[in-house]
């Protein structure tokens, strides 16, 4: 019994680390692993492939509030304090303070409807681009998920040179 | 005998042949899984899982701490614990008005531990209503002759925002208020909007709004702490506050953006007009009854342009009809309508460090009686600059109603400075000081001065 056990669970560990290694070769990119850098990250069923500085700009901004595909955006940011939030909001030259303020002032005006949600972990926020066909959501490379879409920036990946976001 | 010679020996041998060859199958399995790998990367894979490794580690410590401290606090509270359900019949009327529970579930740690002010991924698609409030308290006093300085309870507002969907929202801003002149508060919806949005190019929104004339309307509501100075231009005062201009109006806006390369955006509005200013003391804003069949239109276009963040520009033009309504020995009577058309202009750059406001306005009264038009011209311009926490400001402002006007020739010519020092004591408290000078055509000028709390919580 001992013996059939140690052997299933032989067979069963051999699997795993086959899907592990065919599947993350095939999904991630190799520019991608142990990238510091941060990756704009959407739904897959997005059809987005590419975006421009600008146009995340006015992403982050709240100017732009739909994807080309009609979807209506979702912006998720993780928590104050947090590298990946203080790394996006620094690419707007802006503080957290002023970030906020420039929110709280569109939602005062009804120009847009709440603040960016913001979540705890990458984990959640991933988890909310996964369920949310508008959803955008900023990880560092070495973090993605490998169901999620990452999308170019002026036509580069995280890792390449000249990627916006370091 | 058969099976013991033949089958022993080879069952023992069996067994361990069996484990060799299945040891090896897996090795060559492992091996050959990590074969595309064998490169140069593995060192950095290696560290990256790692590294992950340890952010998950780090995650989970998290988690368990949270999950500690919920279990602690649902511990030391018991009754909150254990939330008695309602009775089905009562459920939709219990549920606004429910026992604060404790923080168990994924949606409640994520509004405990994420943010505040938002609603847990899963809930998304939820109604969720957001309120905040806004409110301050002023002392002011003047040298005009007959008024008193005084302390002065502001605009208490809350502002209250739902999201319905991932299209559709609510928004309202409801004041209570008193009358400077009977110190009674009063309570009036001041915004208040169904907001849809189709596409960037498309969003309505019905109900009670600010007319999209100029900037200032509606970039500023009823907050003084939004705004950088004490009070709003003279020009964008409140109707009831013996403002011109139609600031609010009932009916709907579609907005949107034209280009967003260049950062147009228009503004397109029909409503019920503001009501003529009466003897007869009605509200100003038609809320419910258009005092005429005729609506106020209101079309603007203002740009952004996305090189220069900070800078607007624009113009708007809005037409209405209106009937004023005299009192003759006490008697109500109907005088010609009036046409009233406004042109607005304004460029305004605002940063966080810096803002440089200039609006101009033409409001045309003119009689359908064919009596000759009144052209009031009114503009202000503003500039402030922030140093830490300390804001100076200046505004200088300009009304002038011709004394022929049919409906505002009370206002008359007022013009002068406003000068103050904003101090933010917080990101929701500031504190103001303003000095200020009205000059009255044909009567004496006032010197203001005054001062101002105000806060969001």
């Amino acid at each position: 019994m001992t013996i059939k056990r140690t052997i299933g669970s032989l067979v069963v560990l051999a699997g795993l680390l086959q899907i592990g290694a065919s599947g993350g070769s095939e999904q991630i990119p190799a520019s991608l692993k142990g990238s510091q850098d941060l990756a704009v990250v959407i739904n897959p069923k997005n059809d987005t492939n590419d975006l421009s500085s600008a146009e995340l700009r006015q992403i982050l901004l709240g100017e732009r509030k739909f994807w080309k595909n009609k979807a209506p955006l979702t912006i998720v940011l993780r928590e104050p304090g947090s590298r990946e939030r203080e790394e996006v909001i620094a690419s707007l030259r802006m503080s957290d303070a002023e970030f906020g303020q420039h929110w709280r002032d569109r939602v005062f005006r009804g120009e847009a409807a709440a603040v960016p949600l913001a979540v705890p972990s990458n984990g959640m926020a991933s988890q909310v681009v996964r369920d949310n066909a508008g959803g955008v959501t900023f990880v560092v490379a070495r973090n993605l998920s490998l169901d999620l879409k990452v999308v170019k920036i002026d036509g580069k990946l995280p890792g390449e040179t000249g990627y916006p976001l370091k | 005998m058969y099976k013991n010679l033949a089958w022993g020996p080879f069952k023992t041998f069996s067994l361990s042949a069996h484990l060799v060859i299945i040891t090896l199958v897996l090795l060559c399995a492992v091996a050959s899984a990590q074969q595309p790998a064998s490169t140069p990367t593995d060192a950095e894979t290696v560290k990256a899982l790692l590294q992950r490794m340890q952010d998950l580690e780090d995650q989970v410590r998290t988690l368990k701490s949270q999950v500690q401290t919920l279990t602690a606090a649902a511990q030391a509270n018991p009754a909150q614990a254990s939330p008695k359900e309602p009775a089905a019949g009562d459920a939709a009327s219990a549920a606004p008005v429910t026992t604060p529970a404790p923080v168990t579930t994924p949606a409640q740690v994520a509004e405990e531990y994420g943010s505040a002010t938002q609603a847990h991924p899963m809930e998304m698609n939820t109604p969720r209503l957001q309120l905040r409030g806004f409110g301050d308290v002023s002392w002011n006093a003047k040298d005009l002759a007959g008024s008193t300085n005084s302390f002065t309870l502001g605009q208490l507002n809350l502002f209250i925002t739902s999201r319905l969907t991932d299209r559709a929202s609510f928004l309202t801003e409801t004041v209570i208020e008193a009358d400077s002149g009977t110190n009674q508060f009063g309570i009036e919806p001041e915004r208040l909007l169904f907001l849809y949005s189709v596409n960037d190019h498309l969003n309505f929104s019905v109900g009670r709004y600010h007319t999209s004339i100029g900037f200032y309307n509606t970039a500023y509501h009823h907050s003084a702490l939004m705004q950088t100075t004490m009070k709003r231009p003279f020009l964008f005062q409140f109707e009831d506050s013996g403002g011109i201009l139609p600031v609010h109006n009932v009916g709907v806006s579609a907005t949107g953006v034209v280009s967003s390369k260049l950062g147009l955006h228009y503004v397109a509005e029909i409503g019920n007009g503001r009501s003529a200013r009466t003897d007869l003391g009605n509200n100003p804003v038609q809320n419910v009854t258009d005092e005429n069949n005729g609506k106020s239109f209101n079309f603007a276009l203002y740009v952004r342009p996305p090189g220069i963040p900070g800078l607007q520009f624009g113009a708007s033009g809005y037409h209405d009809h209106l009937s004023p309504v005299v009192l003759v020995g006490g008697v109500p009577v109907i005088t010609p309508n009036v046409q009233e058309n406004i042109i607005s202009g304004h460029v305004v750059y605002q940063t966080n460090q810096f803002e440089f406001l200039n609006e101009a306005v033409v409001l045309q009264h003119a009689p359908d009686s064919g009596a000759l038009a009144n052209n009031i011209p009114a503009f202000y311009s503003q500039i402030s600059k922030r140093f830490g926490n300390y804001r100076p400001y200046f505004r200088y402002e300009y009304v002038n109603v011709p004394a022929r006007d049919p409906l505002y020739s009370d206002v008359a010519l007022v013009h002068g400075p406003r000068a103050g020092l904003r101090y933010s004591l917080s990101e929701s408290a500031a504190f103001k000081i303003e000095f200020g000078r009205d000059m009255r055509r044909n009567l004496p000028s006032v010197n203001l001065i005054g001062t101002q709390l105000s806060f969001a919580f």
